[in-house]
C-alpha cells in the first residue's frame, strides 16, 4: 500500500511538470504574431451595383477602403411638362347649374375640318373663338397677331 | 358639364358616326375617349377640348397645337390625325388609337426593349426619322419623352404624339420648357441660390450659349433623343437635370465623359455616341441625320454589367495569406502537437498495472490526469456498496477535510458523500488540448476487503487503534 501511493505520487508530479508546456504552446499559438509582408499601395477602385450605382473606393496601406463619392443613374419616372407660365386654373361651373342639368347630350357638330383645313392659321384661330348672335366679329387683332 | 363628369359621354354618338365606348386619359387640357365607327367598327381616340373656362392664351396653345399636329400628321411615324368635330361648347380632334399605350409603359412594365439592340435599333430609327420630319417643316416638339411616344399594335413601331409645346421658332427664349429629364442645359436658366455645399464645389462654367436670350430648339430635341436612347437601352435616366451646378452625376460626367460607363451598362461604341449627342455646344451637337447614320452602325448599344471587386487585387492576394495563415495556425491549435500523450483508452489509470484491473493490463499507459484512491480496512461490519469508488485528495492536508459539522450533515444524508471533491489541478484539459470527452469506467471490484470510511476528525496520518494491536 505505502509503495503504491509513493509511485502515485510522483505521477501527478511528472504529469504537472507536463502541463505547462502544453499550456505555454497554446498560449503562443493563440495569439501568433504574422508578418504582413510586403506593403500595398493605394489604389481606387469601382464598383457597380444592380440599381446602376457606382462606388469609388480608396484602398489604404492597412487595407481599408472608404467611400470617397456616388454618382448614379436615376430611375425612369413620369414626369409633367414644365411651361414658361403656369396655365391659369379653370373655374368650374356652379353647383346649381350641374344639379340643374342632370342628362348631358353631344351638341349637334356644327362643322367638320380635315388635316389640310387645319393647316389654315386663320381657320385654326377662328375654330376656338365662336362669333356670338348678333355681334360682328372683328379679325383685326388676330390678323396683327399672325402677322408677327 | 363634360369636364365634371366626363362619363356622361359614354355611349353616346359624335357626328352620326363616332359612338364613345370608354376614357382612355383625362388631363388639363379635357378628355380622350376611345370611340368607334358605328359603320365600320373603326376605333379612334378622340380628344374632347372645352371651350368653356379657357382664357385668350390657352385657346391659342390649343390652336397652335393643332394646327402644327395636322401639318406633320401624314408622316407614318407620327400619330395621324383624322378630322377635328366643333360644337357649340366643344372641339373633339379624333386621332389614330393605338391599343398598346404609350412608351414609357412598355420600357418600365414589360421590358420588351431590354437587352433588345435590334428591336431598340429599329424604334429609335424611327423617332429620329419623324423628328427629323418636324424638323423639316419647320416644327420642333420640345416635349420629346416616352410618355409622348405610342406604341403599334405590334412593338416594332412607335408613334410620335402630343404637339402641346411644339413651336415653329428656331430659337426660343422659353426657358425650363419640356420635361426636367431630357431638357438640354441650354435650356434652363443658370440657378441663382445655391446651397452651402454647392457653393464649396468646383464648378465648370457653362457654355456661352446657355447664358443668350434664346436657345437653339433643334440641337435640344437631339438631347432628347439622346436621353430616350439611354431609357431603351438601360430603363434609366442618367441624371436628373443637365445641370452641372445641381447635379452631382451630370457634373461628373462633364469632367469625365466616361462616367457614363460606370453607371450605365452601355456599350463602349454608345458611350461614343452619347458624348455625340451630349455635346454641351449646340452648334457641334450631332445633327439628326448624322445620329441616324451612327445608330445603324452601331453593332452592340449594351454590355453585360458585372461588379467590380471593392478592393485591389494586390490587397486580395494580401487578404488571401492572411486567410491562408489563420487557417494554419488553427490547424496547429487542433492538432496534437505531443506525441507523447496521445489519448488512450487507459489514461487516467494507475501505473504499473495493479490486479483490481485485470481487464486492462495489456493498454496501461501513463497516467495524466488525477487517479481514483481506495481506502481498504478490514472492517466487516459496515456495509457499503462495493461498486461505487471512493475518492481521495492527492495532495491531503487538513485543509481539505471538512468541518466537524459539514461532516456531520454528509453522514446524516449520505455516508459515502463526506468525502470532498478532488482538486483538478488542471481543469477543462479536453476542451483546451482537444482531448476526446471519455466516459469514467467502472473499476472491477475486489472482494478480499471491506471498504470502510474514516472516523470523523481522524487526521491523514493517523493510525487505527485495531491497527496497533495488530
Amino acid at each position: 500500500m505505502s509503495s503504491q501511493n509513493t509511485s502515485n505520487s510522483r505521477h501527478p508530479a511528472s504529469s504537472a511538470s507536463a502541463l505547462p508546456n502544453r499550456t505555454n504552446t497554446a498560449r503562443r499559438s493563440t495569439s501568433p504574431r504574422t508578418s504582413t509582408g510586403s506593403s500595398s499601395t493605394n489604389t481606387n477602385t469601382k464598383t457597380v451595383d444592380h440599381a446602376g450605382t457606382t462606388f469609388i473606393s480608396s484602398t489604404s496601406k492597412r487595407g481599408r477602403s472608404t467611400k470617397a463619392g456616388s454618382v448614379h443613374s436615376v430611375p425612369m419616372k413620369r414626369t409633367k411638362r414644365v411651361r414658361r407660365t403656369p396655365a391659369q386654373r379653370i373655374e368650374h361651373e356652379n353647383k346649381e347649374n350641374i344639379q340643374t342639368e342632370k342628362v348631358y347630350r353631344i351638341k349637334p357638330v356644327q362643322r367638320v375640318l380635315s388635316p389640310s383645313d387645319l393647316t389654315n392659321e386663320l381657320t385654326i384661330l377662328d375654330l376656338f373663338h365662336v362669333p356670338r348672335p348678333n355681334e360682328t366679329f372683328d379679325i383685326t387683332d388676330r390678323v396683327n397677331n399672325t402677322s408677327r | 358639364m363634360m369636364r365634371e363628369n366626363p362619363e356622361l359621354l359614354l355611349g353616346q354618338v359624335l357626328g352620326d358616326s363616332l359612338r364613345f365606348v370608354s376614357i382612355i386619359g383625362a388631363g388639363a387640357y379635357g378628355v380622350v375617349y376611345k370611340a368607334e365607327d358605328i359603320y365600320d367598327g373603326t376605333l379612334y381616340a378622340v380628344k374632347a377640348l372645352c371651350k368653356d373656362g379657357l382664357n385668350e392664351k390657352q385657346k391659342k396653345l390649343q390652336a397652335r397645337e393643332l394646327a402644327l399636329h395636322a401639318r406633320v400628321s401624314s408622316h407614318p411615324y407620327i400619330i395621324t390625325l383624322h378630322r377635328v368635330l366643333e360644337t357649340e361648347d366643344a372641339i373633339y380632334v379624333v386621332l389614330q388609337y393605338c391599343p398598346n399605350g404609350d412608351l414609357f409603359t412598355y420600357i418600365t412594365e414589360k421590358k420588351v426593349y431590354q437587352g433588345n439592340s435590334h428591336l431598340i435599333k429599329t424604334v429609335f430609327l424611327q423617332l429620329i426619322s419623324a423628328v427629323e420630319h418636324c424638323h423639316s417643316v419647320g416644327i420642333y416638339h420640345r416635349d420629346l419623352k416616352p410618355e409622348n411616344i405610342m406604341v403599334g399594335n405590334d412593338v416594332n413601331t412607335v408613334y410620335l404624339a402630343d404637339f402641346g409645346l411644339a413651336t415653329t421658332e428656331p430659337y426660343s427664349s422659353d426657358f425650363g420648357c419640356g420635361s426636367l429629364f431630357y431638357m438640354s442645359p441650354e435650356c434652363q436658366r443658370e440657378v441663382k441660390k445655391l446651397s452651402s455645399l454647392s457653393d464649396m464645389l468646383p464648378v465648370t462654367p457653362e457654355p456661352i450659349e446657355s447664358q443668350s436670350s434664346s436657345f437653339a430648339t433643334a440641337p435640344n430635341d437631339v438631347w432628347a433623343l439622346g436621353i430616350i436612347l439611354i431609357n431603351l437601352c438601360c430603363k434609366r435616366n442618367p441624371w436628373k437635370r443637365a445641370c452641372s451646378q445641381t447635379d452631382g452625376t451630370y457634373r461628373s460626367y462633364v469632367h469625365n465623359p466616361s462616367t457614363l460607363l460606370s453607371i450605365l451598362p452601355i456599350s463602349r461604341e454608345l458611350n461614343s455616341l452619347l458624348n455625340r449627342i451630349f455635346d454641351r455646344n449646340p452648334k457641334t451637337r450631332i445633327t439628326l441625320p448624322e445620329l441616324s447614320t451612327l445608330v445603324s452602325n452601331c453593332k452592340n448599344l449594351t454590355r453585360r454589367l458585372r461588379p467590380a471587386p471593392l478592393v485591389s487585387s494586390r490587397y486580395l492576394a494580401y487578404q488571401q495569406q492572411q486567410q491562408q495563415q489563420q487557417m494554419n495556425l488553427q490547424q496547429g491549435i487542433q492538432g496534437y502537437p505531443h506525441q507523447g500523450y496521445m489519448p488512450t483508452q487507459n489514461i487516467g489509470f494507475p501505473w504499473p498495472p495493479t490486479p483490481q484491473f485485470v481487464s486492462n493490463w495489456n493498454h496501461c499507459a501513463t497516467p495524466t490526469i488525477p487517479v481514483s484512491l481506495q481506502v481498504l480496512t478490514p472492517n466487516s461490519s459496515l456495509k457499503v456498496d462495493p461498486t461505487t469508488p471512493l475518492t481521495a485528495p492527492i495532495h491531503a492536508t487538513e485543509s481539505f477535510w471538512p468541518s466537524a459539522a459539514a461532516a456531520a450533515a454528509a453522514v446524516h444524508n449520505n455516508a459515502n458523500s463526506y468525502m470532498p471533491i478532488t482538486p483538478t489541478p488542471y481543469p477543462n484539459n479536453a476542451k483546451i488540448f482537444g482531448y476526446p470527452n471519455q466516459p469514467p469506467l467502472t473499476p472491477i471490484p475486489f472482494t478480499g476487503f471491506v471498504l470502510h470510511p474514516a472516523p470523523v476528525g481522524r487526521a491523514a496520518d493517523a493510525v487505527d487503534p485495531s491497527r496497533k494491536s495488530l
